[in-house]
């Protein structure tokens, strides 16, 4: 390393990107520093990461600590996952001070080491070849060697079935959809979720097994994945594979990697280079305890933060003005469809009482439709359970609105008073279903800075965000095909939130490929400045959930770093 | 402003959302008769607008009344209101207002026109507390649900847990099934 740099690579964000570069980087012997704006949860070095800064970095896996992850992730769902105090909010590690402000909508992410794969479901489909071959300016065939280094990495298993999904492809065998179908999919196709969780503990129905003191490894199907697992008898055995637990450890294996939370990225560096135009020199951060300014310096920089603060840290670099920086967002604009069932019902169908929610992996069976968009089973704790089956809707109160009788469902919009008691009461025979769409790339749906508002790392991120009419066509068939389903499996009523539009939890494609960055995802008009996480996307890629195919790509990206600026 | 003023408009708010239901508890048994005021889910929602970069209790508040005079102004009345002080059986329709957006920007504070999304946020954030504050642990707190989160232990199992079935957090269930969907 030239001894002017402080590390080969400086990596923005430990997320679901940016750990996969550092560490596909690091095994090649490529000096690593990652920068993460929130905390490190399960490191002895940070033994109580919410109440005191601790330690500046870490390089060493030995410094990883179980104890403290078990100690830390609670399973509390309002602990875990509040928005405002959440040990996983979109914040600084210090609770008592308040989330960071983004304006035009809810957006779900979390900071810290692990980002938002800390609490994802852990999904882990390919896109769909339709939505790459020939609309990207990189193919489908190129992706699949790198979606199966990243599935051989996490590892990514087939999803186990709990009663919530047999209840469910019971339902969608019923509709008639087909299912046997393998991971490039081209038709529609119900199957079992390919996941980054390991596989479920053997012994797990075995009535001898000690749940309460199991030491081994594998899932216990405890439905804790979006309160943060911690199921492992080491950080890098926990079971739902969270870069934090996947990607972290190894790359700290290597040797080669330093991590720095509770680092806020406030400036890209540049230098304008008489043979290659404007590069990257390295970043300015701010620690989010103190507000001290580091400077450091690098030959290359990744910016790995996610589809807001990527576009939002470009802009408030000042870096060159490009028209599609922070456009071109997509969301694939969610929904939900449940029903609930009788016990009757559930008898005949399972053999037991109930469809438990709470019970198994948060999701784990999908209905995908290529050209649509996505159906996928989603079980939680009642907190978030109602917020997002009966909390979350552009329609407004279900019990003031003239029923629509043509629906394909009994109830639309938000539910309150005694039907919301009344739902709620039978949380335990209610199938949720959560949907996406395969929505289009606009120009008009973007990040941009607000004009006025700052906090203490710059201009604050604004959404805007709008479906097409396309869209909303794709969503109201894939509610009705959802509904459709429900019923077929016996459902006696059938609910549809229908989400408004301004909550984020896929945010992609706001610094495209082709558009913001070459082929090898290094910015056009900045050498030297890399972006991996999903702002890469040229598109939502047909409506599958993107982690895996942005970890294919930052795979990639780290072998074309290496290519490019380190191979001898 | 008074928090008394902010309170009682919560008050209102979370007990329209999820109120106590007598009927409910006749027919299912009595811990279905409590509601959002019983675990002081308005005091959830106070505290949690109170630690947002930009406290917003007060705007939110104002927000709840002024739809309790949109509405009493749609039935053709005149002169103020807030919504605790509007029959219980009128208050959802008053809330719905702020739900589909039928405010006259008349009626409100300065701020809500400056800022066109800020009544969107508002009104999806109160009825997502709500359901937080209720069915989250959160009342499990108890007597240290107002602390800072570092500083709550949970006290008690939640009574909206024992309303829903739901166990509590787990380490494990045996619920592995073994079927072939191919």
């Amino acid at each position: 390393m030239n001894e002017n740099y402080d590390a080969d690579v400086i990596v923005i964000g430990a997320g679901g990107g940016g750990a996969v570069v550092a560490k596909e980087l690091a095994e090649k012997g490529v000096k690593v520093l990652i920068l993460e704006a929130g905390p490190w949860y399960g490191n002895a070095k940070w033994p109580n990461p919410n109440s005191e800064h601790g330690a500046d970095a870490s390089s060493n896996y030995e410094d990883l600590s179980i104890d403290i992850l078990k100690k830390c992730f609670t399973d509390l769902e309002n602990d875990m996952n509040d928005l405002v105090t959440g040990k996983l909010r979109w914040g600084p590690a210090d609770r008592n001070r308040p989330p960071w402000t983004r304006k035009g909508g809810f957006v779900w992410q979390n900071a810290g080491v692990g980002g938002t794969t800390l609490h994802y479901f852990a999904n882990s489909p390919r896109a769909f070849p339709q939505a790459i071959n020939n609309i990207w300016p990189i193919s489908y065939e190129e992706l699949i060697p790198y979606y199966e280094r990243v599935e051989g990495q996490l590892p990514v298993h087939e999803a186990p079935v709990t009663p919530k999904e047999e209840m469910f492809y019971y339902g969608a065998k019923k509709a008639g959809w087909q299912s046997g179908c393998g991971p490039n999919l081209t038709q529609p196709c119900y199957r079992q979720q390919y996941n980054a969780i390991l596989e479920v503990n053997p012994r797990i129905n075995d009535p001898d097994f000690d749940i309460q003191n199991n030491s081994g490894v594998g899932c216990t199907l405890r439905g804790h994945c979006v309160n943060g697992c911690h199921i492992g008898p080491t950080v890098e055995a926990v079971a739902k594979r969270s870069t934090l637990v996947s990607y972290i450890p190894r790359a700290l294996a290597t040797g080669n990697v330093q991590v720095r939370p509770n680092a806020f990225v406030i400036k890209i560096l540049t230098v304008e280079d008489s043979e290659r135009g404007e590069r990257a020199t390295g970043v300015i951060y701010k620690d989010t305890w103190t507000g001290a300014s580091t400077q450091l310096n690098a030959k290359v920089v990744v910016m790995s933060a996610g589809g807001i603060e990527t576009p939002r840290l470009w802009l408030n670099s000042q870096l060159p003005q490009n028209p599609w920086v922070g456009k071109g967002l997509t969301n694939h604009w969610f929904d939900t469809v449940s029903g609930i069932f009788d016990e009757k019902v559930v008898m005949d169908v399972l053999g037991v009482s109930d469809i438990w929610p709470y019970a198994g992996q948060n999701s784990a069976g999908r209905l995908d439709i290529p050209g649509l968009g996505v159906m996928i089973t989603m079980g939680m704790s009642p907190g978030i359970f109602a917020t997002l089956n009966y909390g979350t809707s552009s329609s407004g109160f279900s019990s003031l609105l003239t029923p629509n009788t043509e629906a394909a469902w009994n109830v639309e919009g938000l539910v309150a008073g005694e039907q919301l008691k009344e739902f709620m009461r039978e949380y335990r025979r209610t199938l949720s279903l959560l949907l996406f769409i395969d929505d289009d790339v606009s120009q008009s749906n973007e990040v941009v800075l607000d004009p006025n508002q700052m906090d203490e790392y710059g201009y604050i991120p604004v959404i805007h965000y709008q479906p097409s009419e396309q869209d909303v066509a794709k969503r109201e068939q894939i509610a009705t095909y959802a509904a459709e389903l429900l019923r077929a499996a016996g459902a006696r009523t059938v609910t549809r939130a229908n989400w408004p539009a301004e909550l984020f939890i896929h945010i992609m494609s706001t610094m495209r490929i082709g558009y913001v960055v070459d082929t090898n995802c290094e910015a056009y008009q900045v050498k030297s400045l890399f972006i991996a996480d999903n702002s890469v996307l040229y598109n939502g890629i047909g409506g599958p959930n993107p982690t895996l195919t942005t970890q294919a790509m930052a795979t990639r990206t780290a072998d074309k770093i290496w290519d490019i600026y380190f191979k001898q | 402003m008074q928090n008394d003023y902010i309170l009682n408009a919560f008050q209102a708010y979370v007990d329209t959302i999820i109120p106590r239901t007598p009927g409910l508890a006749e027919v299912y048994g009595y811990i279905q008769y409590y509601g959002a005021l019983d675990l002081q889910v308005d005091q959830f929602l106070l505290y949690n607008f109170e630690h947002v970069s930009m406290s917003s209790a007060e705007l939110a508040a104002l927000l709840l009344n002024a739809a309790a005079v949109q509405w009493l102004v749609n039935q053709g009345y005149e002169g103020r209101g807030s919504l605790d002080l509007l029959p219980p059986s009128d208050r959802l329709s008053a809330i719905m207002l702020l739900e589909l957006q039928q405010m006259d920007p008349r009626l409100l504070s300065e701020e809500f026109l400056n800022d066109p999304g800020l009544m969107v946020m508002l009104t999806d954030t109160l009825l997502y507390y709500t359901l937080q504050g209720y069915y989250s642990e959160w009342a499990g707190y108890g007597t240290t649900r107002l602390n800072p989160p570092q500083e709550r232990v949970l006290e008690y199992f939640p009574l909206s847990w024992e309303q829903v079935g739901y166990p509590g957090p787990s380490l494990g269930y045996r619920v592995l099934r073994t079927v072939d969907i191919s």
